[in-house]
């Protein structure tokens, strides 16, 4: 259900965007979505590990904006939490009051962990913690940065967790990827179920051409080469432009549920 | 469906198994660690971790009366430092030897609520929450490899618990550590099933108990529905005394019918 009482377009004119993951793959197609429609007085601001990458994102952005869209780029890895309260800073420096209209803070960023071990075989804990930390830890802890900065009701905030089948469904070798997943799902559930008045939306984008499948058809696991190769003969694996195209749309008409599963291709009745 | 078929040994049977239980100084950690006393083979070895030492021997004192011929051995530990799942298996592999046993159990029952008074977009503090998830989930899942690795030497069939509840699929408010933890090891375990054939795995849900976890939510949480909730489900005793969950639990060991990676919830058993 639209959410009531909000004049604001989601997208529209003075909208403070932030995207993490935005050096490639999934971000960048997503950035590059958004530069179309963020409308005047807008603010994108992309995060991931590579400058270079984040760059090349900007370039494609700006290239595709009409309006001369503020695109402000902050480094990072998200491994070691000590650097999140520098990191958070960063993202959302110079957000005066009043300034936006919308928030849309887009948890993008993530990592696959060791596909070569089963989950019998993760028996480091500071391997499992650099994970969660990653994966979970910064997520949750940058969300409580975006609503506090982002705290007035005149505010229109969305939230969208970029999940995966695979928070729903078990997967082998992907124990690490599956638990973090599953984790966040329930997590911005809870966060839909506390705060009416966020839009929050938990979007699985399905299989995409991005270094991440790179590495997963790579990674010498016969049992996950061979799911690949069973996706790819069933047309699944896409560009992942056409995911970021199928969230906006999803962000723009703005009828989801909030805390939604939704699956690119609606594979999951739920 | 249980394995069958030549060498197989049931569990429980008339052998000795040795069993491994967190969070065991209170709540149903120590029911399990009695249940388990109670339907034991005499010279079984359970082995019941905590973090409070005089509680833990209250377990051991409850455990010993239940069956005076088991082993029970208490390790002081805190599983929200990295360090410790290692230490405990350093530390058992003097007392223990695991080819003197013919079954192995871990039950990973410890976790905590977390801080119920903040709402999702109140974590703000990461060190907090590294240690919330290094405790409930990356402990959980350590120690079970290193379990299992332990183990390895006595080629026992092992089963695995995990300890899970209503909130690793129903999202609750003020509980959005627990909902995220409990989905994660929920996940973990089920990969786990999938990818080990060989280990029974069982996701166990003991329903709402009557423990110092839902009384802690009852006084603390944030949202006045949830406070209420508890208030209602304790007012109509329908909070679980963990005693009854736990013997159904080792009653669901011995019979291991159960589907490797299901959950199983003792209030629809």
């Amino acid at each position: 259900m639209a959410s009531v009482g909000s004049s604001a377009v989601l997208l529209g004119p003075a909208t403070f965007c932030a995207v993490t993951g935005g050096s490639r793959g999934l971000g960048r197609s997503i950035a590059v979505q958004l530069a179309g429609r963020l409308g005047e007085g807008s603010r994108l601001v992309l995060t991931g590990r590579s400058l270079q990458g984040l760059q090349e994102t900007k370039r494609q952005v700006e290239e595709k904006s009409p309006n001369q869209l503020e695109v402000k780029l902050v480094t990072g890895d998200m491994e070691d939490s000590t650097v999140y309260h520098a990191h958070f800073c960063d993202i959302f420096a110079d957000v005066k009051p009043g300034t936006f209209k919308n928030a849309l803070m887009i948890h993008n960023a993530g990592t696959l962990g060791d596909l070569s071990k089963k989950a019998a075989e993760h028996s480091d804990a500071e391997i499992l913690n650099k994970y969660y930390a990653t994966n979970l830890t910064s997520v949750i802890a940058l969300t409580a940065k975006f609503m506090q900065v982002f705290s007035a009701s005149t505010v229109r905030r969305t939230v969208v967790n970029i999940s995966s089948g695979t928070a729903i469904e078990p997967l082998e070798h992907h124990a690490l990827y599956c638990s973090g997943k599953a984790a966040r799902n329930m997590f911005f559930k809870v966060m839909a179920a506390e705060e009416p008045d966020v839009r929050v939306l938990n979007y699985s984008p399905g299989p995409m051409v991005t270094d991440m499948l790179h590495t997963t058809r790579s990674c010498g696991v016969k049992i996950v080469e061979d799911g690949f190769k069973a996706m790819e003969s069933q047309g699944l694996i896409q560009s992942p432009d056409d995911p970021a195209k199928h969230l906006l749309t999803l962000l723009e008409e703005d009828t989801f549920k909030s805390g939604a599963f939704l699956d690119v291709f609606n594979r999951f009745s739920l | 469906m249980a394995e069958g078929g030549e060498g197989w040994t049931p569990p429980f049977s008339k052998r000795k198994s040795l069993c491994v239980i967190t969070g065991g100084s209170k709540g149903f950690g120590r029911s399990v660690a009695v249940a388990l006393a109670a339907e034991l083979a005499r010279d079984s070895h359970v082995v019941v971790l905590g973090r409070n030492s005089e509680s833990l021997r209250d377990t051991e004192k409850l455990c010993k009366a239940m069956s005076p011929h088991i082993q029970i051995t208490t390790l002081f530990g805190d599983l929200s430092k990295s360090s410790v799942t290692g230490s405990i298996f350093a530390c058992l592999r003097f007392q223990v030897d695991p080819t003197d046993y013919k079954h192995a159990l871990l039950v990973n029952n410890a976790g905590t609520v977390g801080n119920v008074s903040r709402r999702t977009w109140e974590h703000s503090d990461p060190l907090e929450l590294d240690s919330y998830f290094n405790l409930n989930v990356a402990s959980a899942v350590s120690l079970t490899g290193k379990f299992l690795e332990f183990v390895r030497p006595g080629n026992l069939p092992c089963t695995v618990v995990n300890v899970t509840c209503d909130e690793a699929q129903r999202p609750m408010k003020c509980h959005s550590l627990y909902c995220a933890g409990k989905a994660a090891r929920e996940m973990m375990f089920k990969v786990m099933a999938q990818e080990e054939p060989h280990i029974r795995i069982l996701n166990y849900n003991p329903g709402p108990l009557e423990t110092e976890l839902k009384t802690t939510v009852m006084i603390e949480a944030a949202d006045d529905g949830v406070r209420e909730e508890i208030r209602r489900l304790r007012d109509n005793n329908q909070l679980i005394d963990p005693d009854m969950p736990a013997r159904k639990l080792v009653q669901l060991l011995k019979e291991d019918l159960f589907k490797s990676g299901e959950v199983v919830n003792f209030q629809e058993s």
